[in-house]
């Protein structure tokens, strides 16, 4: 296992507990982080007011007028002790079309270069395969997973400040977005569109993929891409969600 | 009922509470008045309860007309309040008539006012919250107020007569100046940059650039020097993170900033101190102390007694 044996409890500013399982992409610190956080919500400790989950830590909000730094550290250990047996959801396969490279991904190219290879050859890296998802989190609940190599050797942009569309792919750091669920700025690689949406606060939960889910991406012609976007914003688009290979 | 026309929306003006909790796992922003005890302080002027939506002006406020008569009263950055053109002072409890006009000046101390209307504006809840969060176009209409905007209030002004005009006392009406002490607590992942990356950190004078909005402010100064790299496994972005990423300049994430982010954190802004940020402007100069987090939670118990101590020493106009 690459997690920590035990968790570590940072101090993250004087409301939040960063709680962290280990230091990896990896999909069974993560289902930690999740039994964590059923757990917890379970336990309805006084002065937490919230937790968010993320790749491989909970961060756990509290009110400090409630509640103690060092009292809440103890429940939480406990908490932590007894979580092993948490049942986590069902994971679902999402398939998510996506059109790659020019203004559809302005910086697959450049992406390529980068790595000394063709854009195909990112295409058939990035596409066709199962990706758990790990969180959900920046603005709308991005979805994110890990990226195969050698993508994953992709640094994030030394100054985050260009702006991407609803539905930009992204990739950096070792994580690929699966599409943005709003336009806003991102110091992300992105590399492709797809037409579908993520975010939909009228519902709850607001968003379409949530962590513990799988998706795969099938290339798609920018024909279909209008077609799919045009059906997507009228609503009568059904997202295809597949039988997961592996469990 | 129908309270207040927007004339002229001013720069950048929402509605504002205290703020959507229970969704960062989805990553829905916390948002919020970005200084929440002046909203708190303007909810109190007005006989509301703290935490209940006004409006937020920033550095141009905008020209507001009265539907209806109304209680109101300004808390925060002083942009200059006006009525019918007439100056009328911070931290008042003011009697406004149908057809009256709220106006803004000259912005001469802080950066973002507050104007709390009794009974409350009145936006639909969106995830327990009235807060308008640009960036995701929750709240309102999901942007700004613009011209032609009418906002509600929830309470209709028949109880006005009954609660008592206030003011505050001088003494707590703050006067912001351009240079800010920030009070932090190091982590989550201050094991990220060199003792000599801290100590630049905690001794230099940084500078908030043109990029400063409700999301965060980016500064600019010595840069940070990290051990390895500037990123991390994304993790959590609580309000007052402090990112660094590899150019070595700092960005305050505010209240509207992102729910996860994967620039190491060298510190996290203390709460009380995100609320003296929000008076902040662009081209003011910021120097980083730190404290502990007792010390943090400490400062957080004074300022709730202030709040306690506020209401007691409201004196009758």
């Amino acid at each position: 296992m690459n997690g920590y044996r035990r968790a570590r409890y940072l101090i993250a500013g004087d409301r939040g507990i960063s709680v962290e399982f280990g230091n990896a992409l990896d999909e069974e610190i993560n289902r930690r982080v999740h039994k964590m956080m059923y757990a917890l919500e379970n336990a309805k400790i006084p002065g937490v007011i919230e937790c968010n989950p993320t790749i491989r830590s909970l961060f756990v909000y509290y009110d400090p007028l409630k509640t103690g730094v060092k009292k809440l550290i103890q429940e939480l250990r406990n908490i932590e002790g007894r979580m092993a047996d948490v049942e986590l959801p069902q994971s679902r396969l999402f398939e998510i079309p996506i059109v790659y490279g020019g203004e559809y991904g302005p910086d697959l190219d450049l992406v390529a270069q980068l790595l000394n290879l063709t854009p195909e050859e990112i295409i058939h890296i990035h596409s066709g395969k199962e990706y758990f998802i790990y969180d959900t989190g920046f603005i709308g609940g991005s979805a994110h997973f890990k990226i195969p190599p050698p993508l994953d050797s992709l640094p994030r942009k030394k100054t985050p400040n260009l702006g991407v569309p609803t539905g930009a792919v992204l990739i950096a750091g070792g994580l690929g977005s699966v599409f943005k669920p709003l336009a806003g700025p991102t110091g992300w690689y992105w590399i492709g569109m797809s037409p579908l949406k993520q975010w939909f606060p009228e519902k709850n939960p607001p968003l379409l993929i949530l962590p513990g889910d799988k998706i795969i991406y099938r290339p798609i012609s920018t024909r279909e891409y209008e077609e799919l976007k045009k059906k997507v914003e009228e609503g009568s688009f059904k997202v295809k969600i597949l039988e997961p290979k592996e469990s | 009922m129908e309270a207040l026309e927007v004339l002229q929306p001013g720069a950048f003006t929402t509605v504002q509470d205290l703020g959507r909790y229970g969704y960062q796992k989805y990553g829905v922003s916390i948002s919020g008045a970005m200084d929440r005890f002046a909203l708190r302080v303007a909810n109190l002027l007005v006989g509301n309860r703290e935490g209940e939506a006004a409006i937020e002006a920033t550095v141009v406020g905008p020209k507001l007309k009265a539907l209806e008569n109304l209680r109101i009263a300004f808390t925060g950055g002083d942009l200059s309040p006006e009525v019918n053109g007439k100056t009328v002072p911070m931290g008042h409890t003011l009697d406004i008539k149908e057809g009256d006009v709220i106006s803004f000046g000259f912005p001469k101390s802080g950066c973002r006012a507050y104007v709390a209307v009794s009974g409350g504006i009145d936006l639909p809840l969106v995830m327990g919250s009235r807060s308008i969060h640009t960036r995701s176009n929750l709240g309102g209409d999901g942007r700004a107020l613009i011209k032609g905007d009418v906002l509600t209030i929830k309470d209709s002004g028949a109880r006005i007569q009954e609660s008592k005009l206030y003011r505050l006392p001088k003494d707590q009406i703050p006067i912001y100046g351009r240079s800010w002490r920030v009070r932090v607590v190091l982590g989550p992942q201050n094991d990220y940059f060199t003792r000599k990356g801290i100590e630049t950190f905690l001794t230099s004078e940084y500078v908030i650039t043109p990029q400063a909005d409700r999301m965060g402010y980016r500064l600019k100064g010595p840069p940070i020097e990290h051990k390895a790299g500037a990123d991390i496994l994304t993790d959590a972005t609580p309000p007052g993170s402090i990112q660094v990423p590899g150019d070595g300049m700092p960005i305050i994430l505010l209240a509207d900033g992102q729910t996860t982010g994967g620039y190491s954190k060298i510190a996290v802004v203390t709460s009380v101190d995100q609320d003296l940020l929000a008076q902040a402007k662009p081209g003011d100069k910021v120097r980083f102390q730190r404290v502990t987090i007792l010390e943090a939670h400490r400062l957080m118990e004074l300022v709730e007694k202030r709040i306690q101590g506020i209401k007691k020493a409201f004196m009758a106009v």
